[in-house]
């Protein structure tokens, strides 16, 4: 349920001016101004969790805790920072609430973005560089993102930079003390097949988000998605995986080597994609951005 | 690149090899040397060929065998033999890898291939105990700053009856495409011994396999080394490998357990053989070359590299010794490399080796036409044909 801007406010004074920007996943998204500077408040309603969302209160503040020492140990600049407001559980009106501030990033998302047309292959190509950069970050200690998708991937207004934001969902595969294959999560669309696998035992690495980027990729080069369509299953979906074949990107206007790039990003198996980010991004590089 | 593999009775093959320029490196071998003779060898050739590809064996492909079958191999302090599982389990992987590699980097070799552990299947316990062999000689070389100037190869050894599944074959490239390290040292142990060439068509499956292994490998930007190869490696340079190493006798262009042990001595001598660049093939000297050549076929089944100056002018009686025939196979052999990879693409690359295929099979069929008896066909030719068909499948779908 969302959490209104009242019970945001009273968190503390430092979060005073808290104004309602989003709600998606378990989270509901404020703005607040400290400093000088508009940072994003993220709340969580813990006792939502078992009923509405399902799930275990010690599983989501574990996950919560994970996105914050990650985004602590980030520098990148295609990730958000974190910001002033230091995580921490409170109790308001008798509820249970966990929070947390980040950099609070002006811009679209690049689903908003996609709604007015298929993207450039300039576009394409600087949403590849720039979230490769942030899966490059994320994979050099060894972390899984999980949920890459357009959703998730915003535009900064002040420097037009793609930057990956929610990392709440990675997996930390240097962190031995959680389950490195653990429950399904992610967006299904965006799930590489790997992941939409129930019984796969192994664990999932950053070919997995490298998967999902393509898609997203896909999506924005061609206007549709390389196998979901409306409706369907994940059953289906995976199905659709094994057995379509995607529409040549060349048809789509997408310059070859970008093409090839794209395709390879997608392929099913996870050794036919490229072996981490880095290899990604020289491949990405050695064509100028991509575009040929 | 074509690589010299070492074998039983050297005589100087390796450094006329590359003395000529019919290989462009070497492997030298712990089971075919005594270790004094190892490092001497492995001193000249890198005091006299500094810029070659320099590299040694550590034969971890017989870790399971009875030290008494191994020749020189058990001399070396830092081997293995006749591990049984809980020996393989039992394993130090570090200190394996940290003795092999010290001693090899001893040597000036250009790249170190680490020790592995020989694998039955993709998907058994050996399969783990592998990636983590790989892991802990990935680790050793880091570690210190001398082996980390050098390129490390891990050992990948295994059954071929290992590939006959794809499912098995692609879910292991998911895990083997993590390793860290700058390639692999591939040795397949064949389930057949008279089929170096990879010719029986029920195992053309198994050979579309090893290409797609090979293939997948290098498209990860690992180099990739085929040893125990004879004129079949061709195809694994064509779909991305960068190397082939092929020796002398049979034993060391096709590894199979029945030859280990083998005696040195003792036996009839190996015939004459020629390695014909149109045909793709070997043919016995005296008879089917001597048939052909007298059925006025020369130019079909001689070209113009290496010694097939010998075989024009002089027939197919001209003295023809193992050191000949070795150093005009690895001639040819390097001819066919560089034409092979000389386009950029893994598609174009397949195209024109089935298109030199297909002419083996034309100047075949043209033999047949004459009535030219032969003791062996090339049979292997169309059983490749297959292999590749089958690898285009494999790439296309990814499964």
């Amino acid at each position: 349920m969302r959490i209104s801007e009242d019970v945001a406010r009273r968190l503390d004074p430092m979060v005073g001016s808290a104004e309602y920007v989003t709600e998606g996943g378990q989270k509901t998204v404020f703005r607040f101004n400290h400093a000088s500077a508009d940072w994003a408040l993220k709340m969580i309603d813990l006792s939502d969790t078992e009923g509405r969302l399902g799930e275990d209160i010690t599983i989501v503040v574990a996950r919560v805790t994970r996105e914050v020492r990650i985004l602590r140990e980030n520098q990148s600049p295609h990730l958000p920072k974190l910001g002033p407001f230091d995580p921490q559980a409170a109790r308001i009106d008798g509820h249970p609430y966990f929070a947390y501030s980040e950099e609070y990033i002006d811009g679209q998302s690049l689903r908003d973005i996609m709604a007015a047309g298929r993207l450039s292959a300039q576009v394409v190509a600087a949403v590849a560089h720039d979230i490769g950069l942030a899966l490059e970050d994320l994979w050099a200690p060894r972390i899984v993102h999980r949920d890459v998708k357009p959703e998730n991937i915003l535009q900064r207004a002040s420097d037009q930079a793609f930057v990956l934001l929610d990392p709440g969902y990675a997996l930390d595969l240097a962190d031995t003390s959680l389950t490195r294959t653990g429950g399904v999560v992610g967006t299904a669309p965006y799930y590489s097949p790997e992941q939409l696998d129930a019984g796969n035992k192994r664990a999932l690495d950053c070919r997995s988000d490298l998967y999902s980027l393509g898609v997203s990729l896909y999506e924005a080069a061609t206007g549709s998605h390389p196998y979901y369509r409306r409706g369907m299953t994940r059953e289906q979906l995976a199905l659709a995986i094994r057995t379509a074949v995607p529409a040549d990107l060349r048809s789509a206007g997408c310059p070859d080597h970008l093409a090839g790039i794209i395709a390879r990003l997608i392929r099913k198996r996870p050794h036919l994609r490229f072996r981490s980010p880095t290899d990604f991004l020289e491949n990405l590089e050695a064509d100028g951005r991509g575009i040929s | 690149m074509i690589l010299g593999l070492d074998g039983h009775q050297p005589g100087g093959k390796l450094v006329a090899g590359l003395r000529e320029r019919a290989i462009g490196g070497c492997v030298l071998t712990l089971r075919y040397r005594r270790p004094e003779n190892l490092r001497a060898t492995a001193l000249e050739l890198a005091g006299e060929y500094e810029g070659s590809t320099r590299m040694v064996d550590p034969c971890s492909h017989y870790i399971t065998y009875p030290a008494q079958a191994l020749g020189q191999y058990a001399e070396y302090p830092f081997t293995f033999s006749g591990l049984n599982r809980r020996g393989l389990r039992d394993l130090e992987l570090e200190d394996y890898a940290t003795q092999s590699l010290d001693y090899q980097n001893q040597l000036r070799v250009s790249a170190l291939v680490a020790p592995g552990v020989p694998l039955e299947t993709f998907d058994d316990f050996r399969s783990e105990l592998t990636l983590e062999a790989f892991d802990a000689a990935h680790k050793v070389q880091q570690a210190s700053n001398s082996l980390r100037e050098l390129p490390l190869l891990h050992s990948l050894s295994f059954r071929e009856s290992a590939l006959s599944s794809l499912k098995s074959t692609s879910e292991y490239l998911d895990l083997l495409t993590q390793v860290p390290g700058d390639g692999f040292y591939l040795t397949v142990s064949r389930d057949v011994k008279t089929d170096s060439q990879w010719g029986d068509p029920n195992r053309a499956g198994r050979l579309s396999n090893l290409l797609y292994l090979v293939y997948t490998l290098s498209l990860n930007g690992y180099r990739v080394v085929y040893s125990y190869s004879d004129i079949v490696g061709l195809l694994t340079l064509a779909v991305g490998g960068s190397d082939i190493a092929a020796g002398w006798f049979s034993t060391t262009r096709q590894l199979h357990c029945d030859d280990i042990g083998q005696s040195r001595t003792g036996g009839r001598q190996p015939r004459k053989l020629y390695a014909s660049r149109p045909l793709l093939s070997w043919l016995p000297l005296s008879t089917d070359v001597a048939a052909l050549l007298a059925a006025g076929m020369t130019d079909d089944i001689v070209d113009s590299v290496g010694y097939d100056h010998r075989i024009r002018n002089e027939g197919a009686g001209t003295e023809w010794r193992r050191r000949t025939e070795t150093l005009h196979f690895w001639h040819v052999m390097s001819a066919l490399a560089a034409e092979i990879t000389g386009p950029p693409t893994v598609e174009e690359r397949v195209g024109l080796l089935e298109s030199l295929i297909a002419r083996a099979i034309a100047t075949d069929s043209a033999i047949e036409g004459r009535r030219v008896r032969m003791e062996k066909r090339p049979s292997h030719l169309s059983t490749w044909i297959q292999a590749l068909q089958s690898f285009r499948v494999a790439i296309a779908e990814g499964e």
